[in-house]
């Protein structure tokens, strides 16, 4: 496997710059304001301005941008190598570690992904496959208006429309709150990974976790529901395009059973449905703004949206620059996964 | 397998496709005005094109999304002239009796004597102003159509040139460009679209306010009273936003298209002839290479829409009193669900512009594909065999 190991470097080298060239992007947005961010952080208008002075000295706002570049990114890096986060980037408002701010929110954020992807997968693969099979059927059909009409569904529409259907008549689900297992409080759990859907099932706790599972199902079902038609479209694409090729002909020539046949074509169809299913998983991780906000969810998604209207810069570069790691993290890891099912695109 | 083919089914033009063929036949006249004698030389595209309208009109997605999109387009152009009531026609005026009454209300205000001074007629209710919602929703239109227009008039052009020059020239012009376009890529689109549209309008309103041609021009685009000109600018912010996430994926597959295009014997033929390169680039590979970008600008039109939408109801587009679809939602979802017309009819008008970009685009990509239309043209021609 000397290939697959020559790839991950030359893959690792080229991960690199793009993440200094997104801090650079990221740092250069938030320094287009010509408004006084340091009079927004110490309270507006009637801010006393030695605080004002103290700010700006504190996050060199009077320096060039390379040397505010500078001290910024070490706020970050130290956040993650300084085991007490000595000398960390500070939020302005709420004086707190950024990253604790947006680590504290991220949970959130991956339940509501994780529940939208149980429904991607479980709705897109199967619709997918039969749509495939059933070529230029009726059900074929109906599969591909699904699909478009999932991709032109407004969240902010589809979303208030499913809360009068499922929370103001059926009751089906909750909007208020993020159930946490009893474990916190008590200290008693496990495991402790911070998310409580996972910690909820290490400690056994199925009450907790019939909670968690009422308030993310809906949410998770609108940002999943337009996902799922397009991976249907992309599963039932790429499962006809493997039917229709040459080693296909040749087994049926060969005269092997359906079964096998279905088997082979299956595993070819694969690279493209687990790249998009990656870049799907990606964008969820990478926020789900409207989402969030129509079932007010606490996630990072909604804490970057109103850290932007705050002008709070320090945490907008944070929850960015985590969004677009994790993007391009999810990214790498796609390209890995299919090089190993797949030798041929190492080259 | 060719089972389409060898059926005996036969195949008469319908009235939609006399009227297509009729449309093409106008725009050649058009053409050979300018251009005499195009029509001549250029039959054989003109027959394709007459082909990928009858395989259109075969197609009842592609027959939907026709409709919806005309009716938004026109909607769009024509909406703000034709609507009730002006989006700023109730901000002044102190009538509590039209806030927020549902839809098919009438009120009647009266004056202290009780006469009657106005009737006013709300067919798709109010908002918190008692501003009439058909009309909010008629202004919206223009708003997003608009948005949509500039994005791809200015964005695709912008990704299409970067992707020729990088495909095409290769070596360090390529390294540069293509690094540039693997950062922007490595952002999911929305956050970096946020981020630009919440800090470009402090940037962007000086310049409005300062220039009275600009305020004009833009008034007239976003059918707006002169004195909104300062809230042009969280609209063009998003505008421009959009734009710099827009272009990235574009530049990414024309350069994928160039690299294998500019291998082929006619690029050859067009260098040894000695034709110039931008003509080569221009003339020769881009129309051999535009269709799947013409099916992905289609579908693209509706996600412009429907971002345009998300940035409003995150409270980045349009501001008070100036609206769009996106923020009549974001106003009136604190009043869901008892005030449910403020969410309902913006978001349907938002649902089917976007249905209306996907089901053409998803169309086209059959229509332009030779396969389909090679199948029609021999249902076509045996037709007309039987005819005589």
């Amino acid at each position: 496997m000397a290939g697959l190991k020559e790839y991950l470097i030359r893959r690792l080298i080229t991960f690199i710059p793009t993440i200094i060239g997104v801090t650079i992007i990221v740092f250069l947005i938030a320094n287009v304001i010509p408004a006084d961010p340091a009079r927004a952080w110490a309270g507006g208008e009637r801010a006393r301005p030695e605080v004002i002075e103290r700010i700006r000295k504190m996050y060199h706002l009077d320096d060039p941008w390379y040397i505010q570049y500078i001290f910024v990114m070490k706020g970050i890096l130290n956040y993650f190598i300084n085991p007490n986060h000595e000398g960390a980037l500070i939020d302005p408002l709420t004086s707190r570690y950024v990253f604790d701010d947006i680590f504290l929110r991220f949970p959130t954020t991956l339940q509501l992904a994780i529940f939208a992807e149980i429904f991607i997968l479980s709705i897109g693969i199967p619709l997918g496959l039969i749509s495939a099979l059933k070529k230029d059927t009726l059900l074929d059909t109906f599969v591909r208006i699904f699909a478009l009409i999932g991709v032109s569904l407004p969240i902010f529409w589809i979303g208030y429309i499913f809360i009068w259907i499922f929370f103001t008549n059926l009751g089906w689900t909750t909007l208020a709150g993020v159930p946490v297992p009893k474990c916190y409080e008590t200290g008693t759990c496990p495991i402790t990974t911070h998310v409580p859907l996972f910690d909820a099932i290490f400690a056994g706790e199925f009450d907790t976790l019939m909670q968690i599972i009422k308030r993310f199902w809906l949410p998770g079902f609108t940002l999943g529901l337009g996902y799922a038609g397009v991976l249907a479209r992309i599963v039932r694409n790429s499962f006809l395009d493997a039917l229709n090729s040459d080693f296909i002909e040749f087994a049926k020539a060969k005269g092997l059973p359906k079964r096998w046949i279905w088997k082979h074509a299956l595993k070819n169809a694969m690279v493209p449905i687990i790249t998009v299913i990656g870049l799907q998983f990606g964008g969820l991780l990478g926020g789900a703004y409207i989402t969030e906000t129509v079932f007010g969810l606490p996630g990072v998604g909604r804490y970057a949206v109103q850290a932007i209207s705050n002008l709070d810069m320090p945490a907008v570069i944070g929850t960015t620059l985590l969004f677009s790691f994790l993007y391009v993290t999810v990214n790498l890891i796609v390209d890995i996964t299919y090089s190993i099912i797949d030798p041929r695109v190492r080259y | 397998m060719g089972s389409s083919i060898a059926s005996k089914e036969t195949y008469e033009k319908k009235i939609l496709d006399r009227f297509s063929d009729k449309l093409v036949d106008s725009i050649t006249n058009l053409i050979d005005k300018v251009k005499p004698g195009w029509s001549e030389r250029n039959k054989s595209k003109i027959d394709e094109w007459k082909l990928m309208f009858y395989a259109f009109n075969r197609s009842p997605p592609g027959i939907i999304g026709a409709i919806l999109i005309i009716s938004f387009i026109l909607i769009g152009l024509f909406g703000p002239y034709v609507a009730p009531y002006s989006y700023r026609e109730f901000l002044y005026i102190e009538y509590p009796d039209t806030y927020l009454v549902p839809p098919g209300s009438t009120v009647t205000i009266t004056n202290k004597r009780g006469d009657i001074v106005k009737v006013f007629n709300f067919p798709l209710g109010t908002d918190k102003y008692g501003r009439d919602l058909l009309s909010l929703i008629l202004y919206g239109a223009r708003v997003s159509l608009i948005v949509s227009l500039i994005v791809i008039l200015l964005g695709v052009p912008v990704g299409i040139l970067l992707g020729l020059v990088a495909g095409y020239f290769g070596g360090k012009v390529d390294e540069v460009i293509m690094r540039i376009t693997d950062i922007f890529l490595a952002f999911p689109a929305l956050i970096l679209a946020i981020a630009f549209a919440s800090v470009l309008p402090e940037r962007i309103r000086p310049i409005i306010i300062q220039s009275g041609i600009l305020k004009q021009v833009f008034s007239v685009f976003f059918a707006a009273d002169v004195r909104d000109a300062a809230n042009f600018a969280p609209i063009l912010s998003v505008i421009l936003a959009i734009i710099l996430v827009w272009w990235p994926p574009y530049t990414r597959i024309i350069r994928g298209s160039v690299l294998s295009a500019k291998e082929n014997l006619y690029v050859e033929a067009a260098k040894a002839l000695g034709v110039s390169t931008w003509k080569i680039l221009f003339k020769h590979i881009l129309p051999n290479i535009i269709s799947p970008v013409l099916v992905l600008i289609t579908l693209d039109i509706g996600s412009v829409i429907l971002m345009e939408a998300s940035l409003s109801f995150l409270g980045l587009g349009a501001q008070d009193p100036m609206v769009d679809w996106g923020k009549i939602v974001y106003d009136g979802a604190q009043y869901f669900p008892d005030r449910w017309w403020l969410v309902i009819f913006p978001g349907l008008a938002t649902f089917l512009a976007v249905l209306g970009w996907n089901l053409i685009g998803d169309t086209l990509r059959d229509v332009l594909d030779p396969r389909t239309r090679r199948s029609i043209e021999f249902k076509v021609k045996r037709g007309k065999a039987e005819e005589k």
